[in-house]
């Protein structure tokens, strides 16, 4: 067996179809005094090597706790999480110790999280955190974990590398420090990236640059990369394929493009017609009225009915299925049909 | 950085010419000749008034503070009535065994508080917490000559496993340095352990996770360096106040430190003992604030930054 030969093209092969994560009705229970909760009701989600697919929902939607579910970092005196699968290529992650969680854990699903600002160490150089993942994961000596950190200092565009290695993420601007965290993630090469609202926290113009540090990372790489966000216009920047979460359920599915121009699900329209875009410019935004639900009080049926425009009595009774409503168009609305003709006009 | 430890310097020079004069005014009220107290009870008042002509009692206070200052800034603080040569000599002489006994004891300390409180804030709210905590506050509720008699009674009296005073063998050293390290242990143990469970819900502790690391990596490299940054502090002063109960617990296990010699020279009225002894642990307790100052920039270096800029 020649390993590592088969890395490069075995890995070209994944990114015809087969996903690298699968995640089949995730399920995340909350342990409180008052009883069970629930943040993540019925998830799913698939994400393909070489593909950006992003996880879209107002805040309270169950994106984070989805997200650390999916690295198994979810404590677990208080939450359980369960699934009908859950898969990383050929690893079953329902059933993974924690050990085997500690070992796929940076080196094969890696994660960004929202505030660069809090989500570094403090006492140590940022150079020292990049380098930690070479000596945690491959025992890399001292002197190459340093020259492979500051290739990846190189690689997330951090200016003058050899000098800023020995930095403290304190002297650090919000953007760099974000770049400092990405590079951590990257660094041991990971199938997943889990970027949970990576550029939520940082100022515009900066937001912009991340981004673009997104989408070129996503395009020399062969990793699967799931960005989290509340914020319409980043998907629509970054994602192949856009998933959209709605009080703890994936509500609709499929390529941006299309989930963008005509989407399957009035959550989704609503969003849309919330933010500017080409077909709203003329018109008032309209925000969806009301707030999303609490935790310990989902309304029955479709949890969306509430605030639906188009809600009907049925919609308060039965928990509409995520279905196959057009080629690669999932959506859990009982009229989507109706939601995708009024959107084509 | 440099200016500011410049200026720490000075400020340290500063308080220490404070203490040598509060030494100077307090030995000077205390009542007691020291001519009578040399020469002993049949001395006459002619041979009284020659040795205080000659040890410059009769000068103008402010003349003897001036000599007193200029001979002390040079170590100089006489002969030592009791044992004769030089007072500051014998304080040196005693001192090794006193830093001895303080480093033992600190080392004492910082390992186990910091072993016991991390154990404790790994698993907050279960027994084991419980029972550390409740350890903790325990023996920081003990009083200190207290254990250290207890202490004899049973691990030398009782049990003879140790023996009850004396120097020479490490063995002497167990029991006088975990007295005098009994209550600080509950303290900084406690210590250890909020501070690390407060670090434990800081964002970066989710990031280290997401690295995949053992949650011991997690808690003595990630958590354990920020959380020990509020500790160093208090385990300088700690340091300051170890030198103070070595009088007492020094005193109570024969051991030959300076604040066994302390305490005779009091009782003996041997002012120029008294006087040396004081001055060095003072410059000790002086040393030892610079000192944190210093570790403490080394740990955060967020504090670097705020003190250069
Ligand atoms: N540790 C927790 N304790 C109680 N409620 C929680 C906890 N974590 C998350 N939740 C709740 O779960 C829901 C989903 O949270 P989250 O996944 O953070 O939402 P999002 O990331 O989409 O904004 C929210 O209602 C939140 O209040
Ligand atoms: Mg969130």
């Amino acid at each position: 067996m020649n390993n590592t030969n088969v890395v490069g093209p075995g890995r070209a092969q994944h990114a015809q179809g087969s996903p690298v994560l699968d995640v089949q009705h995730l399920q995340v229970r909350l342990e409180t005094l008052d009883g069970p909760l629930f943040p993540v009701r019925d998830m799913s989600l698939r994400v393909n090597a070489n593909e950006t697919l992003a996880i879209l929902g107002e805040s309270g939607s169950g994106k984070s706790v989805t997200s650390l579910a999916l690295m198994g970092l979810l404590p677990r005196d208080t939450f359980s999480v369960s699934a009908e699968s859950m898969r990383l290529k050929d690893e079953d992650l329902g059933s993974a110790t924690e050990k085997t969680w500690r070992s796929i854990r940076g080196s094969r699903i890696a994660m960004v999280f929202q505030d660069p600002q809090s989500s570094l160490n403090p006492v140590y150089t940022v150079g020292a955190q990049i380098a930690e993942m070479f000596r945690l994961h491959r025992g890399a000596s001292r002197g190459d974990a340093r020259r492979a950190a500051l290739e990846m200092m190189d690689r997330v565009r951090i200016p003058d590398a050899a000098a800023k290695y020995d930095s403290y993420p304190h002297e650090f601007s919000g953007g760099m420090r974000q770049r400092i965290v990405i590079a951590i993630a990257l660094a041991l090469d990971p199938e997943v990236l889990i970027a949970d609202e990576p550029t939520t926290a940082l100022d515009v113009t900066v937001q912009a640059r991340i981004l673009d540090l997104f989408k070129e990372i996503a395009k020399d790489s062969n990793m699967g990369t799931i960005l989290i966000t509340h914020d319409i216009a980043v998907a629509a920047t970054v994602a192949d394929r856009i998933s959209v979460m709605y009080a703890g359920r994936l509500v609709e599915e499929g390529p941006t493009r299309q989930v963008l121009e005509q989407p399957a699900h009035p959550y989704t329209q609503g969003l849309l017609d919330a933010v500017p875009n080409a077909s709203n410019e003329r018109t008032a935004l309209i925000p969806i009225k009301g707030s999303p639900p609490n935790l310990s009080h989902i309304p029955s049926g479709c949890a969306f009915h509430t605030r639906c425009p188009i809600a009907r009595d049925e919609c308060a009774l039965g928990v509409p299925e995520l279905l196959r409503v057009a080629a690669e168009r999932d959506s859990a609305c009982f009229f989507a049909e109706e939601v995708m003709t009024n959107a084509a006009h | 950085m440099i200016r500011i430890i410049v200026r720490r310097v000075a400020a340290s020079v500063l308080v220490a010419l404070g203490v040598l004069t509060i030494i100077f005014i307090v030995v000077r009220i205390v009542p007691g000749d020291p001519a009578s107290l040399i020469l002993g009870a049949g001395a006459t008042h002619q041979q009284i008034e020659q040795l205080r002509t000659s040890l410059g009692l009769n000068q103008p206070l402010i003349v003897q503070y001036g000599e007193f200052m200029i001979n002390a800034l040079q170590f100089k603080f006489g002969t030592s009535y009791r044992l004769g040569g030089d007072a500051m000599g014998q304080v040196l002489q005693a001192l090794p065994a006193t830093l001895l006994l303080a480093a033992t004891a600190m080392a004492l300390v910082l390992l186990a508080s910091t072993v016991a409180g991390v154990a404790a804030a790994r698993r907050p709210g279960t027994l084991r917490d419980r029972a550390i905590s409740g350890g903790a506050m325990l023996l920081q509720s003990l009083p200190q000559f207290w254990v250290g008699i207890v202490l004899i009674i049973v691990v030398s009296g009782t049990l003879h496993l140790l023996p009850s005073g004396g120097y020479g063998s490490p063995l002497n050293l167990i029991l006088p340095a975990i007295t005098m390290a009994v209550s600080f242990l509950g303290m900084l143990t406690k210590m250890v352990r909020n501070s690390s469970l407060e670090q434990a819900g800081e964002g970066f502790v989710q990031t280290a996770r997401a690295k995949g690391m053992s949650e011991q990596r997690l808690f003595y490299v990630h958590i354990l360096r920020n959380g020990l940054i509020p500790v160093v502090t208090l385990a300088g002063l700690v340091l300051g106040v170890f030198l103070g109960s070595a009088v007492v617990i020094e005193t109570v296990f024969a051991w030959p430190g300076v604040g066994r010699l302390l305490i005779q020279s009091i009782l003996n009225r041997d002012y120029p003992v008294v006087e040396a002894a004081v001055f060095v642990f003072a410059l000790i307790y002086i040393g030892l604030n610079l000192l944190v100052d210093l570790l403490y920039g080394l740990i955060d270096p967020r504090v670097r930054v705020a003190v250069t800029a």
